[in-house]
């Protein structure tokens, strides 16, 4: 009787180290990190569509008060509006990402900052609505808007970065081949045209 | 394959950039750190305690960093660099700020957490570097500057409604703290009363309740006192707030 007791008792202590041992091994070969990064990758674009779309609703504002200084500078105006009304109808879905999907949101956003460039430059050459305090703070909350979009961006970058070492790098890519059978994601690719505006964007100066 | 490769070549690409932007940041001691020695001692100190004091009372932690030079990072790719690795302000209200000044380059920032980005917003942000800081520093007067910037700053956040209702309800957990304080003293007072009751009766067992009671109590008056700790609370910022220079 005792020595079955020590059995049954040496069966519980083993099925313990068991589960013990089991849910080790579960929690460093991704069945729960692989779905976690998934969300976390979702949850960093969400954050860069928003900043994109908290600059094109800063727009209008823009463009309406450098009209009232500058109205004869057409083309640019013309050029801003356009490309925001091109952004504006390019919206991506952050479950369902392909990487066509993603190149033609940046390259949207891509020719809206470039338009915005232009928009800005010429402002240079009007003193009368550089003093403009209304300008001024739209400039603010433009460089700070362009700010967010550059951090939420290299946030989206690092969140696939991790997910694509989770699904590719054993031994977590073993439990993504098994469960799960996600592909790497694309990576977001910061075109030619767009990586000059980054670095000039932020320098407004008055 | 080609497709791997270039993949590959992007984080490689990546991590290059993320190398290649090498602002040290240092380590979270005080409100204030200033590396550069442009604040006295009892300038330094003074600031702290504005800042000290308005953390114990509208919780938002404000933090003022003075650095030589940003070390070949941008403003704000430095400021982000530091609000990350700090986490400024409480994990769940994101109440942190941080000013940034760098005095070679003469750029400052005020990075703004994004819990106080509608109590701070950017316009308000940049008003409080060109309109409040920017003629003081070009004086190279940068504790006027300074101590204008941070009383600027806390005006904003304590302006905010959102914040005075914080303050409010904590007013009034203090004054149910205080009544419950009466309380403990009237319990106290019957504790005492009890083992007089006992000492009297039976002065030896009245002893030894004494020393049982003083030797498990020993141990709370090591706290309050001291030097007061400084640290981040898990906050986070995404990318707020206004840069300028002077």
């Amino acid at each position: 009787m005792k020595q079955l007791k020590k059995v049954i008792g040496f069966k519980a202590s083993l099925n313990a180290t068991l589960i013990v041992s089991a849910a080790l091994v579960l929690s460093s070969c991704g069945v729960q990190s692989i779905p976690q990064q998934k969300n976390e990758v979702e949850a960093t674009l969400s954050e860069v569509t928003n900043q994109y779309k908290r600059r094109t609703d800063l727009i209008p504002n823009l463009v309406g008060t450098v009209k009232g200084y500058a109205s004869h500078e057409k083309e640019t105006l013309e050029g801003v509006v356009n490309a925001r009304a091109k952004a504006t109808q390019m919206t991506i879905d952050p479950t369902k990402v392909s990487a066509e999907k993603l190149v033609e949101f940046q390259k949207a956003q891509g020719e809206l900052s470039t338009a915005l460039g232009r928009l800005m430059m010429i402002t240079e050459n009007y003193p009368q609505l550089k003093a403009d305090a209304n300008f001024r703070d739209l400039q603010a909350q433009l460089e700070g808007t362009e700010n967010r979009i550059t951090v939420a961006r290299n946030r989206y970058i690092e969140s696939i970065k991790v997910f694509n070492n989770l699904v590719t790098v054993p031994p977590t890519s073993w439990t993504n081949s098994i469960l799960y059978k996600n592909d790497k994601m694309p990576q977001w690719d910061v075109s030619a045209a767009e990586k000059g505006q980054i670095e000039k964007a932020p320098e407004v100066k008055f | 394959m080609l497709k791997a490769f270039s993949i590959l070549f992007f984080t490689v690409a990546v991590a290059l950039t993320a190398t290649a932007q090498n602002f040290q940041v240092p380590a979270l001691t005080t409100p204030v750190i200033d590396q550069v020695g442009i604040l006295s001692s009892t300038q330094k100190l003074e600031i702290e305690n504005m800042l000290h004091a308005f953390r114990d009372q509208h919780q938002a932690q404000i933090q003022v960093l003075i650095v030589p030079d940003l070390q070949g990072d941008g403003i704000e790719g430095a400021a982000i660099k530091i609000f990350d690795q700090w986490k400024l302000g409480d994990v769940k209200r994101d109440d942190g700020l941080l000013m940034l000044f760098a005095i070679n380059e003469k750029k400052m920032r005020i990075e703004v957490g994004q819990g106080l980005e509608g109590s701070v917003p950017d316009v308000i942000a940049k008003r409080i570097i060109s309109e409040v800081m920017r003629p003081f520093l070009q004086r190279g007067e940068y504790y006027n500057g300074i101590k204008l910037g941070v009383l600027a700053v806390q005006g904003s956040i304590t302006d905010d409604p959102t914040t005075q209702a914080h303050v409010e309800q904590n007013q009034i957990k203090e004054k149910s703290k205080k009544t419950k304080g009466n309380l403990n003293g009237y319990v106290i007072g019957f504790i005492f009363f009890i083992w007089l009751i006992i000492f009297i009766l039976s002065p030896s067992t009245g002893i030894n309740i004494l020393l049982i009671a003083m030797s498990r109590g020993g141990g709370r008056g090591g706290s309050g006192g001291g030097s007061r700790s400084w640290g981040g609370g898990g906050g986070s910022s995404s990318g707020g707030g206004a840069s300028g220079s002077w």
